[in-house]
């Protein structure tokens, strides 16, 4: 039984004591809250799967050991053995229903990472040295073919990891620019993630899309932070949009979290002057058609989706508070434009004027949701104002305020404002109750 | 259906991993076996235990090259990262040596096929083979490192390598070569303690039969048997050459060859005020280069060189007393540079 059912059920009990409600009434209000199927809960599907990523990590240092008196044949045996075994098993779990379908995916999962430790065990049988990403690549294809066949959104997580992993000791490790593969991956766990409704995954996938894109692009001498800070103010158009036209709505907070995230750490980084010379460049000497789409169709798509944004609020899909969205609508798109123009130009060479918006950008949000988070009584959106103002102030107390005064001045500035900001924060706070008990 | 999708799935994984394994053990069982010379350095990875693998092979000076490796040679000087090579291999010696290093799919010869792994300019390319990493358990891997350096000298360790008919390497074991090598520094007398005013006048060289047979070398007299090589590991390389390069090798006679039971060490000391040793600055802008000794050269700190004991052909010492057993190959010491660091 839910926690929430639980103390559903104990009230009850006591509302019927006290007469509160008849037996009938009680009974009836709790036909009308029935327990949830038999699933499996989260909490067993969370420690299942960490237990099967353990035990396959454990298996690859077991094995990574290399027991000399085990001859190769048994050393092969084993790996063969345990990757068999582990699938049959989770097989024939899988096909049953409830938690046995739980069970079955994760023995499935331990499958996969077996099906790992067994790439690097025949490596280390034969002594094989060769182009390691090539494993991680022929490991996330196995982890992706079982999250599509079964399908399962913990095999899909693993093919994310594991993608950005192959993507990244590619870039990283051999300058290799894969300009393909993030598109594709994205395409092929994105997908996945639809058809489960699986938020996780979709994180998951977003995560990954983010870094392989960002290796990437910084390997073509194109500028990571302006592909980031673009895919992020598509990440929050989407979520947005996602919860207006109710697709896939759940996932709105997915959007928004890695969006607003990305977009605010690639603004306060940019809010230092010495930054913008040094992380806007667009060079472009290595594939430069490649880096050239890398930069435009982001932008392009980005644009596009803030301005079906901006159209669904024009055209009212979705009732919504007048001030909502509004200044983000101009905000986000403006810092996407600035980036992109600074970066393309060769404007980085007036990077305190750069440096300079990006200041007023996050100045602007976070005095926007600062206001809005008092006015509504809203504790997540007031704090994130409040962090940013902060983070804002400390940033610039090193690089803006030579004098100790005019330091001293700025704190004292932002601590009143902070100050007022939790009184009128309670005042809303109380308005609201009192409005409630009123209706 | 799903399950029968699901059964699919998994067996591709087990073939996928029956795949890597069969080709392998295919080369083990059909392929030609040589011999490599390499030097083992542990590397201490956290998460595997294995000897890293520093072949002769894997650096191949730019003249090596043939194909359309030595047309990107003369026309960029830059050869790029992951680019498919094979490296044609001479396999009438106890160790196999490479003749030429070529992009182009070889045809009636031996080779073994690689990638690049850097070359920007560099005075070498280095190569990697797939063969580069040589697993072991922990405590026996600590223990092939010990075993390599025996008294000082260091033997070199012989890799057996299976080679399929289109180039694939595996590793089936390993050998240690019958001559080992020792390097000793012998200090100016004169120098002070600063750093600035190390010098050296000499090198002590050492070679031992590190086998269990009699092994026999040709010691030619005021050590002309061996040769000063310069060592080019960095990107700008060694500005230095030995000025005595282009002298010929006089013919080895049978007061030449030296028996060496197993154990039994040769000793020869080199002296660098020889004007034989001599140095001299190998840059193009400068024809009025002096030869100098390596100890008072002002060499670069990159400068490094080698000494090469060269034997002769095998074909020379047929006549010679203990001809049968006469080493054959050629066996660098460690490097060392002007003021007496040594590798």
């Amino acid at each position: 039984m839910s926690d929430h059912l639980s103390w559903l059920a104990t009230q009850l009990d006591e509302w019927v004591a006290q007469r509160l409600l008849s037996r009938e009434q009680a009974l009836a209000i709790r036909k009308h809250y029935p327990e949830p199927k038999a699933a499996a809960p989260w909490g067993m599907i969370i420690f299942t799967g960490i237990g099967a990523v353990v035990i396959g990590l454990g298996v690859i240092l077991l094995f990574a050991y290399n027991w000399a008196d085990m001859p190769k044949a048994a050393k092969l045996a084993v790996a063969f053995g345990a990757l068999a075994a582990a699938h049959t098993a989770g097989i024939v779990l899988f096909r049953g229903a409830d938690w046995r379908r739980t069970l079955g995916d994760t023995l499935c999962l331990l499958g996969t990472m077996l099906f790992g430790a067994g790439i690097w065990l025949v490596a280390e049988i034969y002594h094989v040295d060769e182009h390691y990403p090539n494993a991680f690549l022929v490991w996330c294809l196995g982890a992706l073919a079982m999250a599509w066949v079964m399908p399962s959104a913990m095999q899909g997580m693993l093919a994310a990891v594991l993608a950005s992993v192959w993507m990244c000791c590619e870039t990283w490790g051999f300058e290799h620019a894969l300009t393909w593969a993030p598109p594709l991956i994205t395409l092929a766990l994105g997908t996945l993630a639809w058809r489960l409704r699986s938020r996780v995954l979709l994180f998951f996938t977003l995560a990954s899309l983010m870094v392989a894109a960002a290796a990437i692009t910084d390997t073509m001498d194109g500028s990571a932070v302006l592909l980031l800070l673009t895919v992020a103010a598509g990440c929050i158009a989407l979520g947005t949009l996602a919860t207006d036209y109710a697709v896939f709505a759940e996932s709105a907070p997915v959007w928004g979290f890695i969006g607003w995230s990305v977009l605010l750490v690639c603004c306060y980084t940019l809010s230092f002057s010495g930054n913008i010379r040094h992380l806007l460049y667009w060079t472009a000497t290595v594939q430069p058609l490649a880096c050239a789409l890398y930069t435009w169709i982001p932008f392009a798509l980005t644009l596009g989706l803030w301005g079906i944004l901006a159209w669904a609020r024009a055209t009212r899909v979705r009732p919504r508070a007048p001030d909502e969205h509004a200044l983000e609508l101009v905000l986000v798109p403006l810092a996407v434009i600035a980036c992109q123009y600074v970066t393309l130009s060769g404007a980085r060479q007036f990077e305190t004027m750069a440096a300079g918006m990006f200041n007023l950008v996050l100045l602007a949000l976070a005095l926007a949701w600062m206001v809005r988070g008092c006015r509504r009584g809203l504790l997540p959106r007031t704090i994130m104002g409040s962090a940013i103002l902060a983070a804002l102030v400390a940033g610039r107390y090193f690089d803006l305020f030579e004098s100790l005064a005019a330091r001293g001045l700025a704190f004292v500035l932002v601590g009143g404002i902070l100050f007022a900001e939790g009184i009128l924060f309670m005042r809303a706070r109380r308005r609201m109750r009192t409005t409630e008990v009123a209706s | 259906m799903k399950c029968v999708a699901l059964a699919v799935v998994a067996l591709l994984q087990l073939a996928v991993l029956a795949f890597m394994a069969g080709e392998r053990e295919w080369v083990l069982r059909t392929g030609r076996t040589v011999y490599l010379r390499t030097a083992p350095v542990d590397p201490r990875d956290p998460m595997r235990n294995y000897v890293a693998l520093n072949y002769d092979i894997a650096h191949v000076p730019p003249a090596r090259c043939t194909g359309g490796l030595a047309a990107t040679l003369a026309h960029t000087n830059v050869i790029a990262r992951g680019t498919p090579v094979y490296a044609v291999l001479d396999t009438n010696g106890a160790v196999a040596q490479l003749v030429t290093l070529t992009d182009e799919h070889p045809t009636d010869a031996v080779y073994i096929r690689g990638r690049v792994d850097s070359h920007y300019g560099q005075p070498s390319i280095d190569v990697r083979y797939g063969i580069e990493a040589y697993f072991m358990q922990q405590d026996k891997a600590l223990a092939l490192e010990r075993e390599r350096v025996r008294d000082g000298i260091q033997v070199p360790l012989e890799m057996a390598v299976a080679l399929s008919p289109r180039g694939m390497a595996v590793i089936k074991g390993q050998r240690w070569a019958q001559l080992g090598i020792g390097l000793d520094v012998v200090p100016d007398p004169a120098q002070t303690n600063r750093q600035s005013d190390r010098r050296f006048v000499a090198v002590t060289m050492r070679l031992m039969n590190a086998g269990t047979t009699d092994v026999a070398l040709v010691d030619l007299p005021a050590g002309r048997s061996f040769s000063l090589v310069p060592v080019n590991r960095w990107r700008r390389g060694n500005d230095w050459r030995w000025a005595g390069e282009k002298d010929p090798t006089p013919a080895p006679q049978p007061a030449d060859v030296v028996l060496l039971t197993p154990g039994q060490v040769l000793t020869n000391r080199f002296e660098f005020s020889n004007p034989y040793w001599f140095v001299v600055e190998d840059t193009t802008n400068k024809v009025d280069a002096v030869a100098t000794p390596l100890s008072h050269a002002d060499l670069d700190w990159r400068a490094m060189f080698r000494l090469e004991y060269r034997a002769p052909e095998p074909a020379v010492c047929t006549a010679l007393p203990h001809g049968d057993v006469i080493w054959h190959g050629r066996l660098a010491s460690r490097a060392f540079s002007g003021d007496g660091r040594v590798d």
